[in-house]
């Protein structure tokens, strides 16, 4: 009972009083600095969407019909210029949240006192989340006009908002994650907007491609039923606030789906960067460790049900019929992160230095010997819960699907032997995880340019010896194959790496 | 209790603490000696958390810095080196701040930074922006951050650079009311005399090795085995040179340039008192005798070789 209490208190510290959300807003009111920010943000805001009038509305004036709809797309191009904004913004305001105390040297004062980095990281996230409010806020008067106009539906505005607001979310916790690994603000910011914009047009990509129904321009008010992935992209808010998914009969809408997926999404990556602040044994790493897993199932299950509703309406393209094909995309684009599960080195802090190689009790500690347990834990996982949806919405279970979780799994390991031999040898942590990164892209691309070099492309036999073509262009059992192949090649490098033995100190000897 | 066991601190082949092991008692003051580079602060912050130690342990109340973290942080204050302020805020706000970190309740926070600012002498500059603030009050700003919570342990690494001499004084004095308050107190500096006046332990550090640790005498006494005792006295002097030397445990006696007797010491006080009594029966008119004060800083220079890693 009292640790239930203990946990609500806890709770109602870090979201309700929190101190560092608490300073940051005090700062935040000060000055004038803000104020002509804000009003910055109008202007432009206003020029604009002034612009896209011009475009879209006075063109039509004719017909009465016609100018509903290009009121419409008007008002859809608003949000999505909202939307910009925010992708703009949201860097801007989380790059320097964590990177600006380290190099402040007050994040120590924090780390020293009685609470998480989680505790932190919530209230930076908290007080920048005023500022993407604001923007909504600010952008009213100009949605307003739209609905008085009859371009759109309140519901539809608030929708929209809530669903920019959840995307905010996210592109705030990816800032703040980039803002905890990095060094300087340089990087932290170069990063941030990068991996904004990865994030941006990465979900920009999933929802054109999902939906034929989705485009700008004269379109349904009513609801109609689309795959989730339309609604994770902050540009889209407008058109996919009326979509809906079919879940055993019930039109679930895309937007409470999404709204989910956001929360979810933002929370593993507040995770990722507590994890990285914190050392040896911290919650923190336990949280992510778990968040991972359950973000694996939801990747896998999402995806599979984004492919069984994207057929049923009739997609743009289908990748293949296995229901696990996208979580093994998913998984071979987040390959080269896997290192930093294996990689380690004596000089590191305590959770990167070698304890074992294969130790199931670390899976949930962070360090090396726990790696690859919960790579293939996670493999395992992400994969069992495409196929299961995938059985539920009627995708059958074929033996390739079965390849591509052993393919996986061999992957991984051929990753861990790659690090396992780099660790040895490298100088300090960060080679140890960059080089096998640069191993794997130098034997792809040697492929990619052999291949080029040859006359017959597509059919290439040289193509049998890239791990990432290979399987897609073999045979039925192809992923199986290779999948064997890569854990061979991968408990062979381990191998032939030698035995990490710490190596005492010269002057503890003398 | 403060109690640091074989604590020890590698980076690669560089060793930047070897094996500490001490315990202090609450009502401690250490003075934490050494010259740059030395691993203060790398033994500070292993304390405070901040830091993974090799190995070696450390424990406060009972809470050990590896397994409890948590613990032990709701039981120190730990005042940097650097300063670690935010911009834009006011001093009230900054130690608002840490209050609400630490757990206190909205409703006594007030009172609470109403007395730290009082005890650092900061309550004129409740309003006044941190940035506004001169070095020494960022630095007494600091330490006030540091009682917000009532911690029963203060790390304080180098406290007393930047502060004007009156400042000094009263962070002696603050440092002094804090120990009789039971509380154990780390005080790191280079600067011996500022250390002199209040510690009772000193701990001399170097190249990460703790050369001397106790209480400020026996430091003293293990390096400069004699005491010096000054007499001055009235008439003549040469005669009480003889007189003394012929006294139990004295070693040497002369007269130094200022005209009064200078004698090494090499016995218990007994020794003392009965070599006074002696002077005394012999004559002499000494109007003034006494023990020279303890010098760290010869201390200091004769523990350390002043080589650094
Ligand atoms: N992050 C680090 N990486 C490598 N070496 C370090 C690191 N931090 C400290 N050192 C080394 O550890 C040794 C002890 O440093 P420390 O900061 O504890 O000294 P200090 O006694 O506090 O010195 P000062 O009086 O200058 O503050 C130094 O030789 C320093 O070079
Ligand atoms: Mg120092």
């Amino acid at each position: 009972m009292s640790a239930i209490g203990n946990w609500m208190t806890e709770q109602r510290r870090a979201f309700f009083s929190n101190a560092v959300s608490q300073r940051d807003f005090r700062t935040q009111m000060r000055g004038k600095k803000a104020v002509l920010l804000w009003l910055f943000y109008l202007g432009v805001f206003f020029f604009v969407v002034g612009f896209g009038y011009q475009s879209q509305v006075e063109v039509h004036s004719g017909n009465l019909v016609e100018l509903q709809s290009s009121l419409n797309s008007f008002y859809q191009s608003i949000i999505a210029a909202l939307g910009g904004f925010i992708v703009m913004a949201t860097p801007a305001l989380t790059a320097l949240s964590v990177v600006g105390e380290k190099q402040r040297q007050s994040l120590d004062l924090v780390a020293c006192s009685p609470v998480s980095f989680r505790y932190l990281l919530l209230g930076k996230m908290i007080g920048s989340f005023r500022y993407v409010w604001m923007l909504l806020v600010l952008s009213l008067p100009f949605t307003a006009v739209c609905v008085s106009l009859g371009g759109a539906t309140w519901q539809n505005v608030l929708v929209s908002y809530a669903l920019l607001a959840a995307h905010g979310l996210v592109l705030m916790s990816i800032g703040i994650l980039i803002s905890s690994v990095s060094q300087t603000a340089t990087t932290a910011i170069l990063y941030s907007y990068f991996c904004t914009l990865a994030y941006s047009v990465l979900t920009f990509a999933l929802a054109a491609d999902a939906s034929p129904l989705f485009s700008f321009g004269p379109r349904l008010q009513d609801p109609f039923e689309a795959p989730v992935s339309v609604a994770l992209s902050p540009f889209l808010a407008a058109s996919a606030a009326s979509t809906h998914t079919t879940i055993l009969d019930y039109a679930v809408p895309n937007w409470i789906l999404a709204v989910g997926v956001c929360l979810l999404l933002a929370d593993l990556f507040l995770a990722g960067a507590g994890s990285a602040l914190g050392a040896y044994g911290a919650k923190e790493t336990l949280r992510f460790r778990t968040r991972l897993l359950v973000n694996a199932v939801l990747v896998g299950s999402f995806s599979a049900a984004i492919y069984a509703v994207g057929s049923r309406v009739g997609s743009r393209s289908s990748l293949t019929n296995e229901s696990n094909f996208c979580f093994y995309i998913a998984f071979l684009c987040l390959s080269p992160l896997l290192a930093n599960l294996f990689a380690w080195n004596w000089n590191a802090p305590k959770r990167f230095q070698y304890d074992g190689d294969f130790r199931l009790r670390q899976i949930f500690r962070g360090t090396p010997s726990g790696g690859l347990p919960f790579a293939i834990l996670l493999i395992l996982v992400g994969n069992f819960s495409a196929m299961g949806v995938g059985l539920l919405v009627g995708i059958p279970l074929t033996a390739t699907s079965m390849g591509i979780l052993v393919f996986c799994a061999g992957y991984a390991t051929l990753w861990w032997g790659l690090t396992q031999l780099t660790s040895c040898y490298a100088a300090d942590l960060k080679f140890a995880r960059v080089i096998p990164f640069f191993v794997v892209l130098l034997c792809e691309l040697a492929v990619v340019i052999a291949v080029a070099m040859t006359s017959d492309r597509r059919t290439n036999p040289l193509y049998t010896f890239s791990f990432i073509s290979g399987p897609v262009i073999a045979d039925h059992d192809g992923f199986l194959k290779y999948g064997v192949a890569a854990a061979v090649v991968g408990i062979v490098l381990r191998l032939c790496s030698r035995t990490p033995r710490k190596e005492r100190n010269i002057e503890t000897v003398a | 209790m403060l109690e640091i066991r074989n604590l020890r601190k590698t980076y690669g082949d560089l060793v930047a603490v070897r094996d500490l092991s001490f315990t202090l008692e609450p009502g401690d003051i250490l003075g934490f000696i050494g010259t740059n580079g030395a691993g203060k602060t790398t033994t500070i912050r292993m304390v405070s958390t901040l830091l993974e130690p090799t190995s070696g342990t450390a424990s406060i109340n009972g809470f050990d810095i590896q397994r409890d973290p948590m613990g032990v942080r709701r039981l120190i204050g730990y005042m940097p080196d650097f300063f670690g302020l935010y911009d834009d805020v006011k001093a009230w706000e900054y130690l608002d701040f840490f209050a609400n970190i630490y757990g206190i309740p909205s409703k006594q926070r007030p009172s609470v930074i109403d007395n730290v600012l009082e005890l650092t002498d900061l309550t004129t500059k409740r309003d006044a922006f941190v940035q506004s603030l001169s070095r020494g009050m960022q630095q007494r700003l600091c330490l006030a951050r540091c009682l917000v919570h009532d911690p029963a342990l203060l790390l304080l690494d180098e406290p007393a650079s930047g502060l004007d001499p009156r400042a000094r004084a009263e962070l002696r004095e603050l440092i002094l009311e804090l120990g009789r308050m039971g509380k154990i107190v780390i005080v790191s500096s280079h600067i011996l005399p500022e250390l002199a006046g209040f510690c009772n332990k000193v701990g001399v550090i170097e190249r990460g090795e703790l050369l001397a640790f106790g209480g400020v005498g026996e430091v003293v006494r293990s390096v400069q085995p004699h005491r010096k005792v000054h007499a001055r006295i009235v008439g003549e002097l040469d005669g009480v040179v003889a007189t003394a030397m012929a006294c139990a445990g004295v070693s040497d006696a002369r007269i130094d340039n200022s005209g009064s007797v200078v004698i090494d010491l090499q016995g218990s006080h007994e020794d003392q008192a009965e070599l006074l009594k002696t002077l005394l029966a012999k004559g002499h008119r000494i109007f003034e005798f006494r023990e020279e004060a303890v010098n760290l800083e010869d201390v200091f220079l004769k523990l350390t070789r002043g080589d650094v890693n």
